[in-house]
């Protein structure tokens, strides 16, 4: 997995590697070393995943899709895999709301949409993510036990998570399920040694 | 025989791969299209409360990237093991990629940064995904067949659709040469000429 030294689209990724178990290398590039290995790589983006130095795949999402597939992440049925795949996007679409602000230059114009963003659009994801939670009675996004879409959600509720620690209590069965992923052995291991970054 | 039920606006937007591929797949559905009136009465009913929305068998399954997938999954054009469901799934990220930049002509308001952006898109944007979607073309077969395995599959359909609608907002660059074959392609599929005669008339 090659990707810059922050979570942004690979955490996915390397939360779906941690949970398969599965061994990999982690690399982290500097933003100054990005000019030289941008024209590199297949579409001048990170994150790739280079498998035995035989193929490159780019796009975030479809290095996740691939790698939920074949560690039997990704749904046991065709609905299974659709219901991943909606959580999938809408998590993609709060990710492109958290973009919006943050490439925001104009300071005053940004105060105002991240305001906006805390306090009626995040919540507004939350309920979808809360909601599809809760249609499934197993405690698992979909189906009777992890997949993507779990750690997808864990994934794209961390920001705020961590930086408006009172959003969640409104949401305790989502809370509920952020401790339940947290707490599967491989997936704790990782989350305890991870590098921490900003976003 | 499950039932299938597109709801979406009365317009191409995120729904037309969607239509394109029950049309590859030769399955019948519901082809319901809202006036903005009827929309806001159903909208509360909906996930999400955003269209398009596939109803199949009493399930609501929202996200047009959702939808589509699953119908591709369903009659057999995702590709046939999980290397070409990634080689699909690759080209549909880039087609994203690719239309945000649509969406941000489509977004701005401003007349003059309109303008700026449709002349980004024309000069810059397009030439650099049709060299994109060129080359990985042409790992494929040479770039003689089709974008993934040997047979139509939703990577082409996104293809064809996503440059067919973006030509009614600005001017394409000449396809280079294996991207064209595969536009023509997908253009006389015997399936997808059938439903694009039939929406052409609907559209006189």
């Amino acid at each position: 997995m090659w990707y810059f030294d922050f979570r942004g689209r690979a955490e996915i990724s390397r939360l779906l590697l941690a949970a398969a178990g599965v061994q990999y290398a982690d690399d982290r590039i500097k933003r100054e070393d990005w000019p030289a290995l941008k024209p590199k790589t297949p579409q001048g983006q990170l994150p790739i995943l280079t498998i035995y130095d035989t193929a490159t795949l780019p796009q975030s999402l479809a290095i996740a899709r691939f790698l939920a597939r074949e560690f039997g992440l990704s749904g046991k049925t065709n609905l299974e895999q659709a219901q991943c795949d909606v959580i999938v996007q809408t998590t993609e679409d709060l990710r492109a709301e958290w973009v919006k602000v943050f490439r925001e230059p104009d300071e005053t114009k940004k105060a105002e949409l991240q305001k906006k963003l805390v306090e009626e659009i995040v919540p507004k994801f939350w309920k979808i993510f809360q909601d599809t939670l809760s249609s499934n009675s197993s405690g698992y996004m979909v189906g009777d036990g992890l997949t993507l879409g779990d750690l997808a959600v864990y994934d794209v509720m961390e920001i705020h998570t961590r930086d408006y620690p009172d959003l969640i209590k409104n949401f305790p069965q989502l809370q509920t399920h952020r401790q339940k992923v947290a707490s599967i052995p491989n997936v704790k291991r990782y989350l305890e040694n991870r590098p921490v970054t900003l976003f | 025989m499950p039932a299938y039920k597109l709801m979406y606006f009365e317009a191409k937007g995120r729904a037309e791969v969607i239509r394109l591929s029950f049309a590859v797949a030769g399955q019948s559905f519901e082809d319901k299209r809202y006036s903005i009136e009827e929309w806001y009465k159903v909208k509360q009913a909906i996930p999400q409360h955003q269209l398009p929305c596939l109803q199949v068998d009493g399930r609501f399954i929202p996200q047009s990237g959702a939808i589509m997938r699953y119908i591709a999954r369903e009659f057999g054009f995702y590709g046939d093991n999980n290397n070409e469901n990634t080689r699909v799934d690759v080209i549909l990220g880039a087609s994203d990629d690719f239309l945000k930049n649509v969406m941000s002509w489509y977004y701005e308001k401003d007349e003059t940064k309109k303008e700026e952006i449709k002349k980004d898109l024309e000069e810059t944007k397009l030439p650099q995904f049709f060299s994109l979607l060129e080359s990985i073309l042409k790992e494929n077969d040479g770039g003689d067949g089709y974008f993934v395995g040997k047979k139509i599959s939703l990577a082409d359909i996104m293809i064809y659709d996503i440059t067919d609608q973006t030509s009614s907002i600005a001017k394409l660059p000449a396809f280079p040469p294996k991207l064209a074959g595969l536009i023509d392609r997908v253009k006389n599929n015997s399936k997808i000429k059938e439903y694009l005669a039939k929406r052409e008339k609907l559209s006189q």
